[in-house]
């Protein structure tokens, strides 16, 4: 394995600790909006996540500058390509951050609104990831042009509107909600622990509509199940490679939603983690060794290949990436403990021994 | 349609959006730059010596520091994202320098900084008094850290170091790791912003402590902060214009066209003398002014630190320039450069005169009665804010029309696929969004900032909560 292959892996793997991360925050919002009752509750639901969501969202700007400087083709074709979609997405996740800040500063009768702001832009959110995440598979109109080297993009917004990546966008959307009520379910007791437990418990004839594993479950699964015959019809691989994570993913969201229904939340939550790395996995797995699939000839692709930096750069990079992210997994995972342990009404899979 | 006024268009306007959101953003990052140390020593002061006070002035400029932390983050997503959208040519061009220096930021100090002063804001009580405080020095490596790398990564834009450019796809690949680190327009970029940032703040505490003192609200609590003010702001304000104008000199090797605009010089000169004021004089067509104020020998000075040096004018730049990149107008808008140079130099000298005279009368003892100091020490909190600003229009300027100089032009660094419709709902948005943020954030500031401070020990756990929620969320 080439260098640059390994950093495609590497990126895959930032995406997912994102994705895992800011997924239960995003999941916490879109609480807010359907198990909350009131404006006190909602506040309950915040504190859970109050301590952690900044530190979660900087993964963001790391795989962003790490996608940057190691893949600058990728970096700049995908986000010109899906301009308008991350206008969205920057506007939603910037009153996202200063809902956070704001609710808790504002006159109370404007806690309501950013409430609202909060629980719109955890939707959306995720719908955009998962859409120009999944589309890079699905395939745009990219092709080389202008200087040698140089990645182009000849589509518009429209052209990231596909089965395939709207199926990336609700699923990843719905495991949120699933991955975000189960960690709500491990960290608030009370009335409020106990109806967001509901939630994800009972999947019966009376409760099918308001469960939640249900849209988890459907859409997750369609994506697991659709992602290797994608990658085999549009882009060439084989089933079996992509096939193999695939069918993890799917046994790791089963067992998630078994899990809840038993009431075993912990394990829940973690097989909730691995249906979201197998989420990556899959498509990244799908993807390999093309980034960015081209519909106008799959010659014309972004490929790991044509879109690389340096190997000069790729070795600076690996040996700060080996360096910096042990020690940032260490201090964020002691900050976790630290405050989520005596924050806590409930108890984390990760708390600390002194903390009951 | 002739597509190419639109293609102009859309330069335009991206350059617009970038102007304006950077811009933007950088009206909050100086003051965490400045404040976090400021309240790093306000909390190891009260460690030190369990005066109270200290630790409801770091609870007080901390609240200030939160609020303007969440803006300067969140405005800082979009910069990085608008490399790849706005700026597609650019940054697969020169992704491998540049998206490196983005990438260490990310990885050594923008994920310190935002995972400690999580862990400070909700570590109060939850941690040892001893790590509590570690983690605000934290948050101001990481954010020191942050604005070298970030600095490091505009001083290669202004003098591109440690790079080839590949023979086959023509893209800047980096070579020397060190040397881009180690770029001297980015040291001395770094030390002028980590000053001038050190002043603002000070400008901060002057104003929000004569505020108090004026409506005669905390006095005994505020009077520290004024002389705290006062003992920064002095010192800083003369540092800043001094590394400052050494800065200029550094950048006349890498950038003459830069200082030469700057100093609206059309003809080379030695000795080269100041002009302090002119009326026109800024286009190639009316190269001399109708009136001008100048100081003879000063921008030789200046310039080439000798009384003698020659100094290079544009029209010279401009000829060797067509000489080594091919034809075309290599002068920046000649005016803005002028004026922005000089609004910095006499805002600047105007800040240091407010701080000095407000170090006088403390040494007299007469500050707190001269309210008329006061209030110019309230007004004057915005004076740094408007420097800071100026200097980032000088500096990018400028540069035009290269993006990366000599490297890349602006023009050529451009999104393809992305439409001036497009930029235009962008723009709008952003705006719309900014102004907004913009207005919340005043309000919230400000409330804060004429609040009464918290007191020091909450005496139930319910107390605690409450002040806990101004603090937190």
């Amino acid at each position: 394995m080439s260098l640059a292959e390994l950093w495609f892996f590497v990126i895959a793997g930032l995406w997912s600790t994102y994705l895992v991360l800011e997924g239960f925050d995003f999941g916490v919002g879109m609480m807010m909006g359907v198990a909350a009752r009131t404006e006190d509750e909602r506040s309950e639901m915040i504190e859970t996540i109050a301590p952690v969501w900044d530190a979660n969202e900087v993964w963001l700007l790391v795989v962003g500058g790490l996608t940057f400087a190691s893949f600058p083709a990728w970096y700049g074709t995908w986000l010109e390509a899906a301009y308008l979609g991350l206008v969205v997405l920057i506007i939603v996740l910037l009153l996202r951050i200063i809902s956070f800040e704001w609710r808790g500063r504002a006159e109370p009768r404007w806690r309501g609104f950013w409430s609202a702001i909060n629980i719109g832009a955890s939707v959306t959110a995720p719908l955009i990831w998962g859409l120009v995440l999944s589309v890079l598979l699905a395939g745009l109109p990219v092709a080389g042009g202008g200087r040698v080297g140089e990645m182009r993009y000849f589509g518009d917004i429209l052209d990231f509107i596909t089965p395939y990546s709207v199926l990336g966008a609700l699923s990843l959307t719905a495991i949120f909600a699933f991955h975000g009520a189960l960690f709500l379910s491990l960290r608030l007791d009370g009335e409020l622990g106990e109806r967001i437990r509901q939630r994800i418990a009972k999947l019966d004839a009376r409760h099918l509509l308001p469960n939640l594993t249900l849209p988890a479950l459907l859409l997750g699964g369609g994506f697991f199940v659709a992602t290797p015959f994608v990658a085999h019809s549009v882009n060439e691989r084989s089933i079996l490679p992509v096939a193999i994570p695939a069918a993890l993913g799917l046994v790791a969201l089963i067992a998630a939603v078994v899990n809840a229904q038993r009431g075993q939340f912990a394990r829940a939550f973690v097989c909730t983690i691995v249906t979201i790395i197998g989420w990556v996995a899959v498509l990244f797995i799908g993807l390999f060794p093309r980034i960015i699939v081209s519909t106008i000839a799959l010659g014309d692709s972004v490929t790991i290949a044509n879109a690389q930096s340096s190997h000069y750069t790729l070795v600076v990079m690996t040996v700060a990436a080996v360096i910096m992210i042990p020690v940032i997994i260490l201090y964020q995972w002691w900050g976790f403990r630290t405050l989520m342990a005596r924050l806590g009404h409930g108890k984390m899979p990760w708390s600390a021994p002194d903390a009951s | 349609m002739d597509s190419l006024p639109l293609a102009a268009d859309a330069l335009t306007l991206a350059r617009w959006q970038f102007a304006t959101t950077t811009l933007y953003h950088f009206v909050f990052v100086p003051l965490t730059l400045g404040l976090a140390p400021v309240i790093a020593y306000m909390q190891t002061k009260w460690y030190r010596t369990r005066d109270e006070s200290w630790l409801r002035l770091t609870k007080f400029f901390g609240t200030l520091l939160l609020i303007n932390f969440a803006i300067g983050a969140a405005t800082g997503l979009l910069q990085e994202f608008q490399f790849g959208m706005n700026w597609s040519s650019y940054s697969q061009f020169v992704g491998d320098v540049f998206g490196s220096t983005l990438a260490l930021e990310g990885l050594i100090a923008f994920m310190l900084e935002s995972t400690f002063i999580g862990i400070w804001v909700f570590g109060w009580g939850r941690l040892s008094e001893r790590m509590h405080l570690a983690s605000i020095w934290l948050v101001v490596a990481g954010t020191w850290l942050s604005t070298a790398f970030i600095l490091m990564a505009n001083s290669w834009m202004q003098n591109p170091v440690g790079y080839s450019i590949d023979a086959t796809t023509g893209q800047a690949r980096m070579v020397d790791l060190w040397a881009v680190l180690t770029n001297p327009i980015a040291i001395w970029a770094v030390a002028h912003t980590l000053l001038a940032s050190l002043m603002l703040a000070a400008f901060v505490l002057l104003g929000i402590g004569c505020w108090h003192i004026l409506k005669g609200r905390n006095v005994d609590l505020f009077r520290p902060v004024v002389k705290l003010g006062l003992i920064i702001a002095i010192p800083m304000t003369a540092l800043t214009l001094l590394v400052g104008s050494q800065f200029g000199v550094a950048l006349t090797g890498p950038q003459p066209m830069k200082i030469a605009a700057a100093e609206a010089l059309w003809n080379s000169e030695q000795p080269a003398s100041f002009s302090l004021f002119q009326v026109g004089g800024f286009s190639a067509d009316d190269p001399t002014p109708s009136f001008a104020l100048e100081i003879p020998y000063l921008l030789s000075f200046l310039a080439t630190n000798t009384f003698t040096g020659k100094v290079e004018g544009m029209n010279q730049v401009q000829a060797s320039a067509q000489a080594k990149y091919g034809p075309g107008n290599y002068v920046p808008d000649v005016k803005l450069a002028y004026w922005t140079m000089r609004g910095m130099a006499y805002i600047g000298s105007l800040s240091m005169m407010i701080a000095l005279l407000g170090g006088f009368l403390y040494w007299r003892g007469t500050l707190e009665r001269s309210r008329w100091f006061l209030k110019v020490a309230v007004a004057g909190i915005s004076l740094p804010f408007i420097t800071s600003l100026i200097g980032w229009v000088f500096t990018e300027t400028a540069r035009q029309p290269w993006v990366a100089y000599g490297l890349l032009k602006t023009a050529d660094g451009l999104s393809q696929s992305v439409g001036s419709g497009e930029i235009i709902a962008s723009l709008t948005a952003f705006m719309l969004l900014y102004i907004v943020i913009g207005i919340t954030a005043f309000v919230l500031l400000r409330r804060y900032a004429i609040l009464d401070p918290p007191p020091a020990l909450p005496d139930e756990e319910e107390e605690e909560s409450k002040s806990e929620l101004v603090m937190s969320y």
